[in-house]
């Protein structure tokens, strides 16, 4: 027909309006039939035009939206009373490939010569549907990580709070501590059961002070501060931290022989990294029948290692890929920003962290590798260095 | 010799005079750096033992005070704050002994 007839300019005006919008633009009579779907519908929904012309609009709604287009259209011929002419509202639309998405529709009508059409404008929401997702996801993330660093906060301000009473607890035992020796030298025999349970609350205000020191070690800010450490001890001190708690659910199973070679690394870090793994362990292995973290370490020819492994499902391969990713929502369990961190860390020591996803009725088994640390570091060390496992336990004095 | 205990904290403040008074040290006591004052009734021999962070006028203005005496005692600082915090805090005193708290390290080593 058009190849008969040249086109009027108007006719013109509108076929290149119509190929030029960018939004989707179809036009419909009173039966719902198309007369004109653009090039931008063409990309929206996936038909060419001519699959669509003279069809029932219809075939663009989901199967559920089919039935009742009809009704609407009938229903506004009868009563004029208008539900998205001239408004606008968000509905579905379902591709030549039958998969459906979101889009905003306004719709506008003609009475012309031929009787009423209606005119459709379509923009895709998809893309911005997408964003809102990913935008509520990261805020869920930053909620959980606000959490997370308020519970930081917070132990931070508990650990200092209990600080005060045990100083005092234990400047008090020490006070009597002499008086007990002052009583034992002026011959007035205590009873030997009262110096027992002094020796006995001594020992248990000291072990509460290491713990609360170590809790303040890990959650200060600080410059990372490396030295020759020993990597057993500082695992078993994360680990005693980790299991704070959680001795009587979860089962512990430590291997490694006694004596590792020196690793130069700041312990601190290492221990974020160890109390994050066991951390995600203890998590993994929860549901399991007497779930149980085993902790290996060992050395190999320029590495001393540990892995941290539970008795859990092991790690799903759709999680794998996105394991590593801070802002990972799909589960919310926050894994995934301790498990970056603790990458970090261990590449910043030079070291690398591996994963055995496990599966198949075996837990998921991380293994970080650090360097044996090199011995032309020892000369460049004072003395106190050269005593590894000294510098590592106490690393708190002033 | 006296000890005189310049801490905020009731609890940390009477173990410590407990302490010091088991070994036959004299004390004297003050909840804030105000308190404690220029310093004047201090002797020489004695050892004062400062908690750094006070409510008011901070540990590190009292000790200042102390080290401008004629004849400064010996300080002991005593604190709970990050490790990062008290080194910063005294870059600009030299010899002075810190504890941390809790203390788990002998106090009375350091008063003898």
């Amino acid at each position: 027909m058009q190849a008969v007839r040249r086109p009027t300019l108007s006719e013109a005006r509108l076929e290149s309006v119509l190929e030029t919008a960018p939004d989707g633009i179809i036009v419909m009579d009173e039966g719902s039939r198309l007369l004109i779907f653009n090039k931008a519908c063409e990309q929206l929904f996936g038909y060419e035009a001519g699959e669509v012309l003279g069809e029932n609009v219809a075939m663009l709604m989901p199967q559920e939206h089919h039935d009742s287009h009809d009704l609407y259209v009938q229903r506004y011929r009868a009563t004029g009373e208008r539900k998205i002419i001239g408004i606008g509202r968000e509905v579905e639309g379902r591709r030549k490939d039958g998969s459906i998405f979101p889009l905003d529709l306004s719709v506008g009508e003609a009475l012309t010569p031929n009787g009423r059409q209606f005119i459709g404008v379509i923009r895709d929401l998809s893309a911005r549907r997408e964003t809102e997702r990913r935008l509520a996801a990261v805020q869920a993330d930053l909620i959980r990580m606000t959490r997370v660093s308020a519970l930081d906060e917070m132990g931070s301000a508990l650990a200092h709070e209990l600080n005060q009473p045990l100083t005092a607890i234990m400047l008090y035992l020490q006070a009597l501590e002499r008086e007990v020796q002052r009583l034992q030298s002026a011959e007035t025999k205590l009873e030997p059961r009262a110096v027992e349970l002094l020796g006995k609350a001594t020992r248990e205000a000291q072990r509460a002070g290491s713990i609360i020191s170590r809790v303040r070690q890990l959650v200060e800010k600080r410059a990372p501060e490396r030295k020759r450490s020993d990597l057993n001890t500082v695992v078993d001190e994360a680990l005693e931290l980790a299991m704070l708690g959680r001795r009587r659910s979860i089962i512990l199973e430590r291997y490694g022989p006694e004596v590792l070679p020196v690793v130069f690394v700041d312990p601190v870090q290492v221990q974020q990294v160890v109390l994050n793994l066991a951390r995600n362990a203890v998590e993994a292995c929860q549901d399991a029948d007497r779930p149980t973290l085993t902790i290996k370490t060992w050395f190999e020819s320029d590495s001393v290692c540990f892995s941290v492994g539970d008795n859990g499902p092991g790690i799903a391969p759709e999680q794998m890929r996105t394991l590593f990713s801070a802002f990972r929502s799909e589960n919310g369990t926050g894994m995934g920003i301790g498990l970056t961190i603790s990458r970090a860390i261990v590449q910043n020591h030079k070291g690398e962290l591996l994963v055995d996803p496990g599966g198949n009725g075996h837990g998921a088994r991380f293994t970080v590798r650090l360097p044996i640390a090199a011995e032309e570091r020892v000369a460049n060390r004072d003395s106190a260095a050269a005593m590894p496992m000294a510098a590592a336990a106490e690393p708190d004095k002033t | 010799m006296t000890v005189h205990i310049v801490e905020d904290d009731d609890g940390v403040r009477d173990a410590l005079s407990e302490l010091c008074k088991s070994v036959g040290c004299k004390v004297r006591l003050y909840p804030d750096g105000e308190t404690f004052g220029a310093g004047v009734d201090v002797s020489p021999t004695d050892v004062v033992l400062v908690d750094l962070g006070l409510p008011g006028e901070h540990g590190t203005e009292v000790i200042r005070r102390i080290k401008a005496l004629p004849m400064p005692p010996r300080v002991i600082v005593i604190s709970g704050l990050p490790l990062a915090d008290i080194h910063f805090a005294m870059r600009e005193f030299a010899n002075v002994a810190v504890m941390r708290k809790p203390l788990t390290s002998e106090l009375l080593s350091l008063l003898m």
